[in-house]
């Protein structure tokens, strides 16, 4: 189910209605949020809901059995083999097909080749590729196993209590605003808000709840869309028919299409959550307004970025060991980090440009005695050159990223030294759409804050009038289909 | 390399739930007024068979009250001006 729809929007209307008539039934609360939640993922594909929901039960006794569990090595195998059985089914769905295809053939051939045994991995591939073709990827399967990876770690860790129950813990795992696209919700953060669902004394947001609900509508169906179908989608799919001029405005379409379309999921979950009565975390802030790549992290996708930092990054040693174990640490990290965005040698690519960047930063840091955290004032020109380095150390990276292979990749460097004179891409609509696309990071974070409290002190009439004729003016502003999210893939 | 993530603080003058039901309610309801005519048409263009029909007699009373409130009109008007010049085929 999209958000962006007229079926996402009934569901959501009736579950709101439920959820709040609930109030004096607290079980029979929860127990319908999860059916809801079950029935946004099922609606795409039952057999995957039934998964999800295995997932939940299975964690939840894992943790259980580790929270248990006294004697140490007993506890450290029960969380090794918790944490190998998720892996292994994202592994099985996300990665045969690039293990076999992308890393086992081509390592085969020359292999095969040499002991005349070429006819033999012809047929092996002949029998394996129908079974791999027939696997379907879950959407959202990374996502919500981090979620429960995280889970069961901090259980380990006693970070975090086991849940109350099996239903406490699934509504956590399941629950529909973050389930699809995130953010990667702590079980910390949100398993609390599980237990003890919000009553009729709660105060809700709604000022902040429809400024990110509108606002990432907005991103999504008008922005992104329109970033995606004119500039961004022509030039990576035919790199090779445009110019220098061109291919730079597609490559940064494509790094607003990917904020405006990824952050507008993360503003619409968060908002959807507030109106229920829960709270995430941010996911967004302004990441093009990084003067260093480090706080580009720091601002981008935060909930996986802390994620990969407290799961892998710290627990291999972190920056506590010596400068060159530093720097494997980091790049292994973000391999791992590109690897989870996708499974093809573009997204390690994409991972170990990232990883390797950050290690040359800390490098110059350390060279020039530089402080560790990048200052918050920069001063005018050097925060300004240090965001525009930024934002095109990034904007190329997308270009890793989005290609459809390293050879298309290659292609679109190639074509940045084809210069021509004029530009089929360039229009008034194009640098509007961009400049209000980079223009609305403004809107992330807590910047808003003093906007949410003048709407939250509206009627309430006022407030539901308001957001209608907006959503509406949205609605007639953005390109007639509904495109799907770019993070539902990963 | 990441710090840690940020949580916005819950307001104090937040809404109370029940007026945050009004509120949602009146936001579905003009939202389906605005947009009856366009849903009305959409549903048009759905695969012939009883999910069509089903629509369409549904949406058939809420595109008479949108046309006759002019409400449609935002929409149309949206359309039609920016909506328009924004996505015009290259």
């Amino acid at each position: 189910m999209l958000f962006p729809t007229t079926v996402f929007a009934l569901f959501f209307a009736v579950v709101f209605a439920l959820h709040w008539s609930l109030v004096p039934f607290p079980r029979l609360r929860k127990v319908v949020l999860l059916a809801a939640s079950l029935f946004f993922y099922g609606y795409w594909s039952w057999k995957f809901a039934l998964m999800l929901f295995a997932s939940a039960v299975l964690n939840h006794a894992a943790a259980c059995w580790i929270d248990r569990t006294a004697e140490p090595r007993a506890r450290r195998r029960g969380v090794a083999l918790a944490v190998t059985g998720n892996l292994l089914v994202l592994g099985i769905f996300k990665y045969t097909g690039f293990f076999f295809t992308k890393l086992l053939v081509p390592l085969a051939v020359p292999i095969c080749a040499r002991f005349g045994t070429t006819e033999q991995l012809i047929a092996l591939q002949e029998h394996v590729l129908p079974v791999i073709e027939k696997i379907v990827l879950p959407v959202g399967i990374s996502f919500y196993t981090f979620q429960a990876l995280s889970y069961v770690v901090d259980v380990y860790w006693r970070k975090t209590p086991v849940a109350a129950s099996t239903l406490d813990f699934a509504n956590y795992l399941a629950f529909f605003p973050q389930l699809v696209a995130g953010p990667i919700v702590r079980a910390a953060d949100l398993l609390p808000q599980m237990v003890r669902f919000p009553d009729y004394s709660a105060r809700l947001d709604t000022g902040r709840a429809a400024t990110l609900i509108l606002g990432g509508l907005f991103k999504k169906m008008v922005i992104a869309n329109w970033l995606a179908e004119h500039l961004a989608d022509p030039v990576f799919a035919m790199p090779e028919t445009y110019g220098a001029a061109d291919l730079i405005l597609g490559v940064y379409g494509y790094a607003l299409q990917i904020y405006c379309d990824f952050s507008a999921y993360s503003d619409i979950a968060i908002g959807c959550a507030l109106l229920l009565g829960f709270e995430f975390p941010i996911n967004f802030n302004a990441p093009y307004f990084s003067v260093t790549l480090q706080e580009f992290w720091r601002r981008w996708h935060i909930s996986l970025s802390s994620w990969l930092r407290d799961y892998l990054y710290i627990p291999l040693g972190g920056s506590r060991v010596s400068p060159v174990r530093t720097r494997i640490n980091l790049l292994l990290t973000f391999l791992l980090g590109g690897l989870w965005h996708g499974a093809d040698w573009t997204f390690v690519l994409w991972g170990a440009f990232h990883g390797v960047y950050l290690s040359l930063e800390r490098v110059v840091r350390r060279l020039f005695g530089l402080p560790e955290r990048p200052s918050e004032n920069p001063g005018p020109i050097w925060g300004l050159l240090g965001r525009v380095w930024i934002f095109h150390v990034v904007c190329f990276s997308w270009i890793l990223f989005r290609a459809t292979s390293l050879s298309a990749a290659g292609e679109i460097l190639r074509g940045l030294g084809r210069w021509e004179v004029g530009s089929r891409l360039l229009s008034v609509q194009a640098v509007l759409v961009l400049v209000v696309g980079f223009s609305l990071q403004w809107l992330d974070g807590t910047r808003p804050r003093p906007l949410w409290d003048r709407v939250n002190r509206w009627p309430a009439w006022v407030q539901g009038a308001a957001a209608a004729v907006i959503l509406t003016v949205i609605l007639g502003i953005g390109p007639s289909g509904v495109a799907p999210f770019i993070y539902f893939q990963f | 390399m990441s710090g840690q993530s940020e949580s916005v603080q819950p307001v104090a003058n937040g809404m109370a739930v029940g007026k945050a039901c009004f509120c949602v309610a009146i936001f579905f309801s003009l939202l389906l007024l605005c947009n009856g005519v366009a849903m009305y048409r959409s549903a048009g263009h759905l695969e012939y068979g009883p999910i069509r029909d089903f629509w369409m007699a549904v949406l058939r009373p809420v595109e008479r009250v949108s046309r006759a409130s002019g409400l449609s009109h935002v929409r149309e008007w949206t359309q039609a001006t920016v909506g328009e010049w924004l996505n015009q085929p290259e």
